[in-house]
């Protein structure tokens, strides 16, 4: 059996909103899920460390660690999960990456793949979203 | 590669800075030796270790983990050897096992670092298979023997040096699956000898 491929999109800070999506990762491996995590960027890195000294270590981390989405990455999915914190408003760093799923959607090739937001809660509750999501992609992988 | 429950030994140099990104594990004993260098890991459990030379980290990733290596360096080079095996039974809780040894215990005899359970004396990490992982470091003219029972098959990776594996020369790099063989020794030739990682396995 093909197993559906989950991509989780999130933007931390602080490293709160990562610990989620990392969870909601792992809730999609328990259900035998390939799962790929990707973090919105900072377009100036430098510049967000400096205005959130109180998050350098995570930031500083996070710039190392992760790649931001691409095109590939969207269209390999079964299923993405975004996870973003609740109190940040959209930053203008990720427009390429908005319009680059609305250039995707209206070709229509974001046709059939799933997607859900992570809702805020406990670490527990983003495993079980992340679970369920790979258990739906899953479903929609067989039928189609 | 692939022989018998050894899935893959890599052996990865990581520039300073870099490393692996996060990214998912299941049904797994990844086990990683250090020849240089430190790495940094981090994973979905919370654990975060640095792991240098003479250190064994071993990962059970069981039912879904998500882990990073990263160089811990910013100027350093690091070698790291990552060893997987596949487990004997899936969904197992993810875990993961840190210890260190000294450089003198792997000098001239097999250091058991992994096995399935903890019925050597020295400190090791457990891993769910019925495997046994040694290290060893063999001067020139030195040698180490290794019986393996009736039915069981072993694997010689070559981390350093030059050996002669039952009178065979083998260098840095080379592996050898062993099937049977009763009788292994390996000895130091060149000069400086080697050290080499000894897999015993069903």
């Amino acid at each position: 059996m093909a197993q559906p491929i989950v991509l989780v999109i999130f933007y931390s800070r602080s490293g709160a909103t990562e610990k989620l999506a990392l969870a909601a990762g792992v809730g999609a491996v328990q259900e035998r899920a390939l799962i790929r995590l990707r973090r919105l960027p900072d377009l100036n890195p430098q510049q967000v460390i400096e205005q959130f000294p109180e998050s350098k270590e995570a930031l500083v981390r996070m710039h190392k660690e992760y790649v931001p989405p691409a095109e590939s990455d969207l269209l390999a999915a079964d299923a993405i999960i975004f996870a973003m914190p609740h109190d940040l408003k959209t930053s203008e760093d990720w427009k390429p990456h908005l319009d680059m799923l609305t250039k995707l959607r209206s070709e229509g090739k974001l046709e059939g793949k799933l997607v859900a937001a992570l809702s805020p809660g406990t670490v527990e509750e983003a495993r079980e979203q992340g679970r369920n999501v790979a258990k739906m992609a899953r479903g929609v992988k067989k039928q189609s | 590669m692939g022989f018998r429950t050894l899935r893959v030994l890599n052996d990865d140099r990581i520039a300073p800075g870099k490393g692996f990104g996060p990214h998912a594990h299941r049904d797994m004993e990844i086990i990683t030796y250090v020849v240089e260098g430190h790495v940094l890991h981090r994973d979905s459990t919370g654990e975060q270790h640095v792991v240098g030379p003479n250190e064994i980290q071993t990962m059970s990733a069981g039912s879904g983990i998500i882990h990073s290596e990263f160089n811990a360096s910013e100027t350093e080079l690091a070698r790291v050897l990552q060893i997987w095996i596949e487990p004997a039974s899936e969904d197992l809780k993810p875990s993961y096992q840190q210890i260190a040894f000294a450089a003198e215990e792997k000098k001239g005899r097999l250091r058991l670092l992994a096995a399935p359970d903890a019925s050597s004396a020295e400190p090791l990490t457990i891993i769910n298979q019925d495997a046994r992982f040694f290290a060893t470091e063999v001067a020139s003219q030195q040698h180490v023997a290794h019986s393996l029972a009736a039915d069981r098959y072993a694997w010689i990776q070559v981390v350093k040096g030059h050996v002669a594996l039952n009178g065979q020369s083998m260098k840095e790099g080379d592996g050898a699956g062993i099937s049977g063989e009763r009788e292994l020794s390996v000895s130091g030739i060149g000069a400086d000898g080697g050290e080499i990682l000894l897999f015993d396995l069903a």
